[in-house]
């Protein structure tokens, strides 16, 4: 066991996650104290609560061997949804039912196209993308559409007894449900499987097919729901909100620990990862460097991350 | 005996000396197809004026497609091709300030730095075995953020670089002429030399190909540094056809970039396909976005027909395979 990480590669992926956010905080706290008060704390929350819901659903994907270059796509259109019914309450009824429709079809999509029709998955997902997009802007003829409906701003930005956001408790709920599916839950157990080692899953009986067309169908639901999120928390929705949420949630889910070859990690992690990234999008502002630093550090990291996980996985 | 045997090497089969497959054969008659069509619905459809539209439209997607294509074969896919488009664009415009005389070093200098990119992607896929669509994600992030630090509003570029894209020489665009030559070295290389045919052993079986002794890192540094040198080529094109240099002209070309490489039956696994299908698909493209524009179908209708193009062609390839 020699290797040239040294004691660092004894570690789990799990706790080399944490400590990195436990430094990453420590830093933050020297350099940016404004950083860490209370206001700007809720701020990151509040933006937590999207991001942490695709990556979650970008996780299950990754974890059957897949990509969904497609969900910042979907949380467009989950928006121009919940914009599009008018600002009344009773709005609600037709914005819920219709997102988890538009979005599950299309993950089902993604999902037999990949599964039955043997696409590459971020190809497919890719074409998706400009499917939905086309189709989305000649619905809304590109225009910007109107505001939100009371409930759907709840979800983006209201708070609790002015502490706690409305999304982050969402976002703790369905983080709770997807770990115990994924530990407890036959279903979970067999996407580990599927992901894994597919022909060993086939051998026992498993569906592999169903199992990968259920995980790019929760994928596309969870962009729906962190899209109306989205749209709860900017208000005025245009045809391109999300966008960048594609490559924010895998770098998320990679960051946490979800191994782009399968059946390793889980939704913790990749809601670790979105907090990491969070933190750091923060931080970069904080300092006063130009947005744009964003994005290169986003691709450093994603690049970075997936390297080091490659030789750790060599080296142990 | 011996003889038979010399036979067999000798007397190749018919589609080794004339490179035609039933993909091409396919793409010829799509191609026909719509020509009949759009003649048959407009009268000005047909008229040289429009075909060399047509052929204006595919010089961007041609570059890209050629240098997608290459990277293809090796087993590998280039994300970023859309990132180097407006880093290209972006540099153009930045340095050369609309003073053409500057010329004749930026665009060099461009191409070299498009082709440093090219170069740190194929070293971060051989070296550090990150896989090439989050190695090129990720890249693509990194040169995007690089693009609108560089420009962050789209500057004018020099007017003479106009001429690249609406000059014609024997009636044909600049542009799509230097595609064409393009295109000729790319098949050239790919068929008749040996880089081309360790291209098509690495994209085959990357570890056969490396027992064999080809060096499998510095052929796949290649692939990279050729399509990132095609997407900076189209960059600067692209600063002569729209009068400037915008840090997002090139967002979106993954798709563009990939389309006509898969519809012209280069398999994604690598190792089986070419540069001709590209050519084709391009021109099938370029032909059924103009005749849609005939028909005055709106640009979004036209996303959805490319999306759903791409998804059937690559379902109906990938159960050939």
């Amino acid at each position: 066991m020699t290797s040239k990480l040294g004691p660092l590669s004894r570690l789990s992926t799990g706790q080399a996650i944490v400590g990195c956010l436990i430094i990453f905080v420590v830093i933050a706290a020297v350099l940016a104290p404004a950083m860490l008060t209370g206001r700007s704390l809720q701020n990151m929350l509040v933006q937590f609560g999207p991001l942490g819901v695709v990556a979650m659903g970008q996780a299950f994907v990754i974890l059957v061997r897949g990509l969904d270059l497609s969900v910042a796509t979907v949380m467009a259109t989950a928006a121009v949804i919940s914009a599009s019914f008018g600002s009344e309450p009773s709005a609600l009824l037709f914005v819920i039912p219709t997102v988890f429709f538009v979005s599950g079809t299309i993950g089902l999509l993604n999902g037999l196209l990949i599964t039955k029709r043997n696409i590459e998955p971020f190809l497919c997902t890719l074409a998706m993308l400009i499917v939905v997009q086309g189709i989305r802007s000649a619905i809304t003829k590109g225009a910007p559409l109107g505001e939100t409906p009371a409930f759907i701003r709840a979800l983006g930005r209201g708070m609790i007894f002015d502490v706690v956001p409305v999304n982050t408790l969402l976002l703790i709920g369905l983080g709770a449900v997807s770990a115990f599916v994924l530990r407890r839950v036959i279903f979970g157990r067999q996407i580990y499987l599927v992901g894994s080692n597919e022909q060993a899953a086939r051998l026992v009986g498993i569906k592999n097919d169903q199992i990968k067309i259920s995980c790019y169908v929760m994928s596309s639901v969870f962009a729906g729901v962190a899209g109306m999120m989205l749209a709860g928390y900017l208000n005025q929705v245009d045809n391109w909100v999300g966008t960048g949420y594609d490559l924010d949630s895998i770098v998320a889910a990679v960051l946490g620990g979800v191994a782009l070859t399968g059946g390793v990690g889980g939704t913790f992690g990749a809601l670790i990862g979105a907090l990491v990234l969070v933190l750091l999008s923060n931080f970069i502002l904080q300092l006063g460097i130009p947005i744009h630093f964003q994005m290169i550090m986003k691709g450093v990291v994603v690049i970075c991350a997936v390297a080091l996980y490659a030789r750790r996985k060599e080296t142990q | 005996m011996s003889m038979d045997a010399e036979m067999s090497f000798t007397a190749k089969p018919f589609r080794h000396w004339f490179p035609i497959s039933l993909v091409h054969c396919g793409l010829l008659i799509l191609i026909l197809v719509l020509i009949g069509v759009g003649a048959a619905y407009s009268d000005r459809f047909a008229t040289t004026s429009n075909i060399v539209n047509v052929i204006r439209a595919t010089v961007v997607p041609l570059l890209i497609g050629i240098g997608q294509t290459v990277v293809v074969l090796t087993a590998a896919i280039d994300l970023s091709i859309g990132a180097v488009v407006s880093l290209s664009g972006a540099l153009t415009a930045t340095l050369a300030e609309q003073d053409a005389t500057r010329l004749w070093w930026v665009i060099p200098l461009v191409m070299v730095i498009c082709m440093s990119v090219g170069l740190v992607n194929g070293l971060i896929v051989t070296q550090f075995r990150v896989h090439p669509i989050i190695c090129t994600l990720g890249t693509s992030a990194i040169i995007q953020g690089c693009a609108l630090l560089i420009a962050p509003v789209p500057k004018p570029g020099p007017t003479q670089l106009e001429n690249l894209a609406f000059g014609d020489t024997l009636g044909l665009p600049n542009g799509a002429l230097l595609a064409l030559v393009l295109l000729a070295i790319t098949w050239l290389v790919l068929r008749k030399f040996p880089l081309g045919a360790h291209i098509y052993a690495v994209g085959g079986d990357e570890r056969a190909a490396r027992i064999m002794g080809i060096k499998t890192t510095s052929v796949i540094c290649m692939a990279f540094m050729f399509s990132a040198s095609c997407a900076g080529f189209a960059g600067i094109y692209m600063v002569g056809l729209l009068g400037s240099g915008s840090p997002i002209m090139g967002q979106g070309y993954a798709l563009t970039s990939i389309a006509p490489v898969v519809l012209g039956g280069t398999i994604l696994a690598g190792g089986s396909g070419g540069v001709g299908g590209t050519l084709l698909a391009v021109f099938l493209i370029a032909l059924l976005n103009n005749l849609l524009n005939f028909l005055q179908v709106s640009t979004f209708y036209q996303w959805v027909v490319q999306g759903a193009i791409i998804l059937i062609a690559v379902s109906t390839f990938s159960h050939r395979k």
